[in-house]
């Protein structure tokens, strides 16, 4: 495979990837959501695979394959047992920002951000591809970011979390060094099994609200010590 | 300039003829995934030429705007016809093709058919005319800026010289993909389909194009009829000729390389009408207030492919 054909090809993942994250901000229900996580991370799978094919380094090989187990496999796989013991099957509930003010604020991100990186390119030794690359890899962790603030549901903030997790390791394959790369993806990996251990932990029909109302009938039982 | 009208008689032929077949087409997968037989495919010419021998009914409260709109209407989309190049670019076609321009001449049609809608003095014609209006206030940024990163992919505002580009392979132009979504989004939109409005229906709660031409009879319906799906077909020309290029613009001498392409726009644009109709049956109809959700995703999705654009 020449690498022309390659970088097209990347070129290609990209797109798909732009569309799927405007499809993460924007579902409503939760399978459709999950399943278009999944889908998330096998263009970034694609991705450093064609990375792999590119370079020949065998750590994006690795990184390719641990995507594919983790985030097309396992991760959906959990979130899609947690929301069957849930029964919700649609996440209507907003802090702040519904999805279209979503869609909105995550345009105005991905202008920022290449703003912001314009200033710095040159000293990164960043070419029109990787510039690319770079501006939506920083825009996906800012946006998963924003879904994690503006939902409300666990079960999606988990997702906003695992979409800025693909957010860095997009960042990485583009610009930073691989031994990195592996280490935050383990590190956010954990963290974010950490959180669906939670929900699956904590009993499901829950937002923070609902953690916080089931935390605190505990009170009175320091209330009950006051008393007598 | 020959060239030119000869290409204008055949467009605009190809556009009379195969407009009806490809509404009869959507209505026909409906049912067929509906489980219903369906009608036929020529049904939309029988009812056409039905509504051509009905006697033109009038309000007394209406006025020559209620008379000239179907009119105006059904100009505006032959003259649109002229810019939307289905089968082959002419050598000559100075003048014709501006994306703006056509964008424009397309909204006249429905400024007509808006103002034909308030003419008759109905509650539902005002009502009609009041939600499209909302509807077109919402989606033409979304157009402008969809048919402008089409214009900044292709560095032309000519979609005769867009389409002769798109007809030599989408190689090197991964940033067009973006588009096909906001594209099919703007089709169902400007042709008001299901998920944005519903051809269909005759609700009170629910009509939006169809409760705008209610008060329109006889020969003037079949022309704002006709008008609605030539513009269908317009923009699934544009759709087809850019993402599905093969057959377009051959380069081989008339008469045959004009069947050949006729007959392979024929059969993508069945694929495409096919296609609306599973998008009509697999979807509800929005909400007015979901509606927003829909433009945002077109709008982000086309500015995007401008940065890539800028930056790739």
């Amino acid at each position: 495979m020449t690498i022309q054909l390659i970088d097209e090809l990347i070129k290609v993942c990209m797109v798909l990837l732009v569309v799927l994250t405007a499809l993460v901000i924007s579902r409503r229900n939760l399978i459709s959501l999950i399943n278009t996580y999944a889908l998330h991370s096998l263009v970034l799978s694609a991705i450093a695979f064609l990375f792999f094919l590119g370079e020949g380094a065998n750590v994006f090989l690795y990184a390719s394959i641990l995507t594919i187990i983790t985030k097309l496999w396992l991760i959906p796989a959990l979130l899609k047992r947690t929301q069957k013991i849930m029964k919700i099957y649609t996440d209507l509930e907003y802090h702040y920002l519904h999805p279209t003010s979503s869609i909105f604020l995550s345009l105005f991100i991905v202008i920022i951000v290449f703003l912001a990186f314009s200033g710095i390119k040159d000293d990164l030794g960043l070419d029109p591809f990787n510039y690319f690359g770079v501006v939506m890899g920083f825009s996906l962790v800012l946006i998963g970011f924003m879904i994690i603030f503006s939902r409300i549901k666990i079960i999606t903030k988990t997702i906003g979390y695992l979409v800025m997790e693909n957010g860095v390791v997009l960042l990485s394959f583009f610009v930073g060094e691989m031994p990195f790369l592996i280490e935050v993806m383990v590190l956010m990996d954990l963290l974010a099994l950490v959180a669906i251990t939670s929900i699956l932990g904590f009993g499901m029909n829950s937002s923070i609200e609902e953690f916080h109302k089931r935390l605190n009938p505990f009170r009175n039982w320091f209330k009950k010590v006051d008393e007598k | 300039m020959s060239g030119f009208i000869a290409f204008a008689i055949i467009n605009v032929v190809v556009v009379m003829a195969l407009a009806p077949l490809y509404i009869s087409l959507v209505k026909k997968m409906k049912a067929f995934l509906q489980g219903r037989k369906g009608p036929g495919l020529l049904q939309a010419y029988y009812s056409l030429w039905k509504l051509f021998k009905k006697e033109v009914v009038y309000s007394s409260n209406s006025s020559f705007i209620m008379r000239v709109a179907p009119y105006i209407s059904i100009i505006s989309a032959l003259v649109a016809a002229l810019f939307v190049p289905l089968l082959f670019i002419p050598d000559d076609y100075s003048g014709f093709g501006n994306i703006i321009l056509l964008l424009y001449i397309l909204a006249v049609g429905k400024f007509f058919m808006a103002l034909g809608g308030l003419d008759a003095g109905s509650a539902f014609g005002g009502m009609g005319s009041s939600r499209e209006m909302s509807i077109s206030s919402m989606v033409e940024p979304v157009v402008i800026v969809l048919f402008a990163a089409i214009a900044f992919v292709f560095r032309s505002t000519n979609l005769f010289e867009i389409l002769r580009e798109a007809s030599h392979g989408l190689g090197g132009y991964a940033s067009l993909w973006l588009l096909l979504i906001p594209l099919v989004i703007v089709l169902l939109t400007e042709t008001a389909r299901i998920p944005i409005d519903n051809p269909e229906t005759h609700l009170e709660l629910t009509m939006v194009h169809e409760a705008m031409i209610l008060e329109q009879s006889g020969r003037n319906l079949a022309l704002l009829e006709i008008a609605s799906a030539i513009k269908q077909l317009l923009l699934m020309g544009i759709i087809i000729n850019l993402f599905m290029p093969m057959g377009f613009n051959l380069q081989v001498l008339f008469p045959a390389g004009i069947l050949i392409a006729f007959g392979a726009f024929a059969i993508k644009g069945a694929f495409l009408a096919a296609s609306i109709g599973v998008i009509e049956s697999s979807v509800a109809k929005l909400r007015l207030f979901r509606l927003p959700n829909l433009f945002a995703l077109s709008f982000f999705l086309s500015v995007v492919t401008i940065m890539m654009e800028v930056l790739l």
